[in-house]
Parts: C-alpha cells; structure tokens; sequence
C-alpha cells in the first residue's frame, strides 16, 4: 500500500509539472484526449493574457504619430512691379 | 504528521509555484510590437525637407529685397534680420527631430515674419513708379525678378519629390513595422484582418506615389500627398483598433467562460464609437483625434484589465483544484495507518469472524 501511495503521489506531480511546463511553453498542439484538450485551452488562455498585457499599450509617441508633417504653403510675394 | 505526508505537501507546493510562475512568465512585458522601426529617421528626414522648403520661401523673399535694393530706398533690413533668426532658431528645432516645436514655430514665427516681408515687399512693386526708375532699370528688375521666382520654384518643386520620396520610405517603414506586429499576433492565433486590409492600401498608395515621383508631375505630387497625409492621419487608428479587434475575438470565448461577456460587450460599443472617426475621407475636428486616441487607449487598458481577470480566475480555479486533490491524499493518507494495521500479512489472522486479532498485529512477516 505504502508503494502504491508513492506511485500516485510521483503521478500526480508528475501531471501537475507536465500542466504546468505546457503552460509555460505556450504549447500549440491540440490534442484529441480530453484532459490534454483542456491544458490546450488554458495555454491559449494564457498566450492571450500575455499578448494582451504586454501589446495593448497604445503609445502615442509611436504607433500613433506617423505623421511627418506637411510642406508649409504660405505664400510669399512673387508677383512684378507695376 | 510523517514524512510521506510532507514530501507531498512540499511537492504539491513547488508544482503550484511552477503554475504561477508560469502565469507570470506569460506576463513579461514585451516591446517588440512597439518599436517604430526607422521612423526617427524618416521624422528627421521629413524635418528637413520642411526646413529646407522654407528657406527656399526665405531665400526667394531675400533676393527680391535685394534686387529692389538695387534700385529703389527701400529698407527692409528688419524684416531679413527676423527672417535670418527664425531660421536659425528653426535649424535648432531640426537638429532636435523636435516636430511639435518645428510646428509650433512655423505657426508662430515663420508664416507671420514671412507673410509680413511678403506684404512690404508687395507693397513696394506696387508703387514702384514712384522711385523714378528708368526703364530699363525696370526692365532689368522685371527680368532678375523672374530668374529669381523660377530659382524659388526649381527650389520648392524639388523639395515636393524629397517630401513625397520621404513620405514614401516612412510610410513603407511603418507598414513593414505593422506586418511583423500582424505576424507575431498571427503566432498567438489572433488575427488581424483589418490590419492586413489597410497595410494592402498603403502597399497601393505607396506605388502610386513612386510612379508620381517618377514622372515629376508637381501638381499631381501636391494632391496626392494632401489626401495621403489625410489618409496617414487615420491609419495608426485604424491599425490600433484592428489589433484591438484581434484581442477582443481572442478574448471573447474566455471572457464568456468566466461571466465577463458584459464587459466584452462593453468594448464592442468603445470600438464602434471610436471607428466613425477613422473611416477614409474623414477629417479630424477639433479635439476628435485626441479624443479617439484616448478612447483607443481606454479600450486597451479594459481589454488588460479583462485578461488580468481571466488570468487571476484560471489561478483560483489551478489553485482549487489542487487544494482538492490535496484533500483527497490528506483523507487517503489518514486511512494508510488503518491499513496498515491490518498489513498484508495478517490476512490469515482473520478470526474468521469478521474482526481482526490485535495480538496477531505485525505478525505476518514472521
């Protein structure tokens, strides 16, 4: 019995370690087991949540003022005298 | 509590810690999306050109002042002396890539200093019959006159192509910058179609105005610029939102497992609102550019504060379901003792009465 309670033990953590690493590398590939299927879905939660946080700062020093500015079209005096 | 039980704790713990971490590690701030690519350049460039079509406007002012010098008791030497400090405080502003402080200034100082010369000098031709200038004196000024405006206009239609070919390279900056933002958020599985719509546009613009600085054609150059600058006005937007978008499809289904449909909901409308100010042919009002980039920023913080939620949500839930397995190996490992009494080998102490004889108790292996 005392085996058998290790073994769970080491295959529980063993799972949670598996979880989490898939986590942490952001896997890509679905998989047809449901369990696997479930880690899937939060990995994309989590891609998302950090894509989110880090991307969504809307500066507008640069990627809201691509503006260069115009050529300045004031006039200036070019006619001859009378 | 023994020894087995603390190893699991402990391993349980260092498992959740890992979770965490993870989580964590997928919140590393990440400044690659925002780099702008060669645009301190291009805005150096751009700076330039500008300053550059200026003194043309300066110069030209300049040498007419000097030729009626030549022939007339005007003095204008007040109005060259600010001409000759304004440029030079606009160099300064150049050499900084200070835009705003460039416009500012031209505003400011620049076009009253200019139109001013401009108005005195005006004023001269008017009245130039009454310097007594001979004819051929007039002549000869009608003619230094027009080599001077043609030299004025060689000057300005030549910084018309460097704007247009500077505008062109910003631009073409911008769109290849925007590709590697839709590229990485294509890794992420979020797509950005309009973004990819509007970089196609630029590609579209971008070879028109080339053929258009080809041919040299001036006027056509100056009205294709005019609606650009119009256009380029709006693309960031659009772009920003676009990217929005992407996050907000990405976000939405999660959104929904966890009860915050509303606040997607909530962000569909922001993005509505802020979209009627960037439809092509729109002009900015007074104030709705500011206002529209506020609004984008707002929706942005919503959509970080939504997935900081739903990260925070997955955390509680990761958490609870650890904490009930843990519970399952606290209730199982509170049975082992009990099991371990009755032991293996003590099987054959059954009395045979459904009870176990204590005195037989760790008997088995004897």
């Amino acid at each position: 019995m005392k085996t058998a309670t290790i073994l769970l033990v080491i295959i529980t953590v063993g799972l949670l370690i598996s979880g989490c690493s898939r986590i942490g590398s952001t896997a890509k590939t679905p998989s047809t087991q449901t369990n696997t299927q479930t880690t899937a879905d939060a990995t994309g939660a989590a891609t998302t949540a950090d894509t989110t946080a880090t991307d969504l700062t809307v500066d507008t020093t640069t990627t809201a003022s691509p503006d260069i500015g115009t050529l300045d079209n004031v006039s200036v005096s070019d006619e001859l005298p009378q | 509590m023994n020894t087995t039980k603390w190893l699991v704790m402990l391993v349980m713990m260092l498992a959740l810690t890992g979770f965490v971490m993870a989580e964590a590690n997928n919140t590393d701030t990440n400044t690659t999306n925002t780099d702008t690519g060669n645009n301190d350049a291009t805005q150096g460039q751009a700076l330039s050109v500008r300053y550059d079509n200026v003194q043309c406007k300066v110069t030209f002012t300049d040498t007419q002042i000097d030729i009626l010098k030549k022939y007339t008791t005007v003095d204008q030497t007040a109005n060259e002396d600010k001409l000759v400090s304004d440029m030079s405080a606009l160099k300064t502003l150049v050499d900084t890539t200070n835009k705003d402080g460039f416009d500012t200034y031209i505003t400011n100082n620049i076009r009253p200093d200019l139109q001013k010369a401009s108005q005195d000098l005006t004023d001269v031709k008017k009245n130039f019959r009454q310097y007594n200038v001979s004819n051929e004196s007039r002549t000869a000024v009608i003619t230094e006159l027009k080599d001077a405006k043609n030299a004025y206009v060689a000057c300005t239609n030549d910084k018309e192509i460097k704007m247009a070919t500077v505008m062109e390279t910003h631009m073409d900056n911008w769109n290849k910058q925007w590709g590697k933002i839709i590229d990485n958020m294509n890794k992420k599985n979020i797509t950005m179609d309009d973004a990819v719509a509007l970089q196609k546009e630029i590609d579209a613009k971008n070879t028109e105005l080339k053929a258009l600085i080809a041919e040299g054609n001036i006027t056509q150059i100056q009205d294709f610029m005019q609606t650009y600058h119009d256009d380029q006005m709006h693309y960031p937007a659009r772009f920003e939102i676009s990217r929005l978008t992407g996050y907000k499809n990405k976000l939405a289904p999660l959104a929904d497992t966890y009860n915050m449909s509303g606040k997607i909901d909530d962000i569909n409308q922001k993005i509505a609102d802020a979209e009627k100010y960037i439809q092509p042919g729109y002009k900015f009002k007074d104030g709705e550019f500011n206002n529209t980039w506020s609004d984008i920023r707002g929706i942005g913080q919503d959509m970080k504060e939504i997935a900081k939620n739903i990260t925070d949500e997955r955390i509680n839930a990761r958490q609870g379901k650890i904490a009930e397995r843990q519970q399952k190996i606290d209730n199982r490992q509170q049975r082992l003792p009990n099991r371990q009494g009755r032991g293996p080998g003590n099987r054959n102490n059954n009395t045979g009465n459904g009870t176990v004889d204590s005195n037989s108790t760790n008997a088995g292996g004897q």
